[in-house]
């Protein structure tokens, strides 16, 4: 059963940085080589990139702080090609979930070469407020079956389910980001929430805990 | 109205942007598709893992110094830049005299061929030897000053590091620029030594980068990192101190926490205030809930 919770956890906008105008102009000027603005733009960004990446990694993830840096770093290069089609923070996030799930494959390739197990539940994810462990477990289970299928999938449907769960992203902010058309984003989105369906049908249990009443 | 897609009013569900009407539409979306259920709680769950976590001020701090501090070392900074463009100007200038000068001695032994021709004299080679000789310098230079600078810029950078295990600079241009360390530099030096456990010279570094560099991005940060390593040490008094030259940057709610620490290890009445400001100013911060539960306390 859902619930319609609010996002309590949405951040005040002051550790959001700053509105996007602003940001553009940051922007531009870092584009030129403006060593403060590309600091000022770094510093707006940061947040974005660490929990985007973090949420594509899973807060357990060793990795985070690189791939949040390499992120950081891809969208400083990239930033003299940037025309504004998104917002600099859609830009960023979009960024920062292609350099993470490029990691990420990475990570499952030399896993699977290892005969390492596969991916475990982000336990670390359950530290908090546990009104309903049995529940936040299914959640916390059913991100981690996110995750691994952005391994799966092909890289437009990864990208298009990762912005828009993980970034929450709107289908015109994806469109934006990613330079797709608004159907074709759409389009991607189903395929990608089809896939999730089946593979979490696979796991009975996993969909009874997340029909039942909370 | 808008009429939002279904996936569009899973985003504003989460961002508690629904309107009434919205709000049933979205309920009857998610009940009748088992698919936009998935989609929602997995986006529930992701929201809830994206808070920030205790000690984000500082990663996020140590990712823009690495980002900035790796950006400097792929690009070299403009001053060898110029430099390299007059180097590349002058070389330019020199071979185009050079050629001038080859190109008018050949004309002149032509002249002056034609003229033997005439006169019915052999030619000698010897001026044109002469010449070439006089250009060899010109023409080939040892060390042609721009010509693998655009393969370089060609390559693909390396692999970026996060600046706690970044290595010294090894950019020759850089060095070249800059004989003593730079802020940069200085600042991965500290951050290696800290990582690797050597305390005292991790302090001992970010000191000779705040003594030398005061006024640099990397100095602010180092003064909440000397404040954190003295804490460590038990030094609550150096701690404050480190603390209090911290001005206003990413690292304020941290510094602020570093500050009530100090002085709850000094016994200060002071944490008290120091407290109510991480509250007042910084309310979202990771540290807002233990500065309430310490208030509690006191």
């Amino acid at each position: 059963m859902i619930r319609l919770v609010h996002n309590q956890s949405e951040p005040a906008p002051r550790l959001e940085g700053r509105p996007a105008d602003e940001l553009l102009g940051l922007a531009t000027a870092a584009a030129r080589g403006d060593r403060s603005a590309t600091h000022a733009l770094l510093v707006a960004l940061a947040p974005h990139l660490l929990r985007t990446v973090r949420s594509v990694l899973g807060r357990s993830s060793s990795d985070v702080e690189d791939v949040a840096q390499e992120a950081a770093l891809v969208v400083l290069r990239a930033l003299p090609e940037f025309r504004g089609e998104s917002s600099v923070v859609h830009y960023a996030k979009r960024t920062a979930v292609l350099v993470a799930m490029n990691a990420r494959r990475h990570r499952s390739a030399s896993k699977r070469g290892a005969g390492r197990a596969a991916a475990t539940t982000d336990v670390d994810a359950l530290d908090g407020a546990l009104d309903d462990p049995e529940r936040r477990l299914a959640r916390a289970q059913l991100a981690e079956a996110v995750r691994e299928l952005l391994t799966t999938l092909p890289a437009p449907q990864a990208e298009a389910l990762a912005l828009h769960c993980m970034a929450g992203c709107s289908l015109a902010e994806i469109a934006a980001a990613s330079g797709a058309p608004l159907e074709t984003v759409k389009s991607r989105l189903r395929l990608a929430r089809q896939a999730l369906r089946q593979r979490i049908e696979r796991k009975p249990a996993l969909m009874e805990l997340l029909e039942s009443e909370p | 109205m808008t009429h939002y897609a279904a996936e569009d009013l899973l985003v504003r569900a989460r961002r508690g942007e629904l309107g009434e009407d919205e709000a049933r539409r979205f309920e009857v979306a998610v009940r009748a598709s088992r698919e936009l259920q998935l989609l929602y709680e997995a986006g529930l769950e992701f929201d809830a893992q994206a808070e920030l976590l205790a000690g984000d001020e500082q990663r996020m701090s140590s990712l823009v110094t690495g980002a900035l501090q790796e950006l400097e070392r792929a690009e070299p900074p403009r001053a060898a830049v110029a430099s390299r463009r007059r180097r590349s100007d002058a070389w330019f200038f020199a071979t185009s005299v050079g050629l001038g000068m080859l190109l008018s001695v050949a004309l002149a032994s032509a002249w002056q061929l034609a003229e033997r021709r005439l006169r019915g004299v052999t030619p000698s080679p010897a001026p044109v030897i002469a010449a070439k000789r006089r250009a060899e310098p010109v023409v080939a230079p040892s060390s042609p000053p721009s010509s693998a600078s655009p393969i370089a810029e060609l390559e693909p950078a390396p692999k970026p590091r996060r600046i706690s295990s970044a290595a010294p600079p090894t950019s020759r241009v850089v060095e070249a620029a800059s004989p003593s360390p730079s802020p940069s530099e200085l600042f991965a030096r500290a951050n290696e030594a800290r990582r690797s456990g050597a305390h005292e010279a991790a302090i001992a570094a970010y000191e000779e980068l705040i003594g030398r560099y005061p006024d640099s991005i990397e100095a602010e940060d180092a003064r909440v990192l000397v404040g954190n390593l003295r804490l460590s040490q038990r030094a609550p008094g150096a701690a404050l101190g480190a603390f209090e030259q911290y001005g206003t940057g990413a690292l304020s709610p941290e510094a602020l926490w570093g500050r009530a620490r100090a002085l709850r290890s000094l016994r200060s009445p002071e944490e008290r205030q120091v407290l109510e400001r991480i509250l007042q100013e910084y309310p979202d911060s990771p540290y807002a809930s233990g500065a309430r539960q310490r208030l509690e306390q006191l």
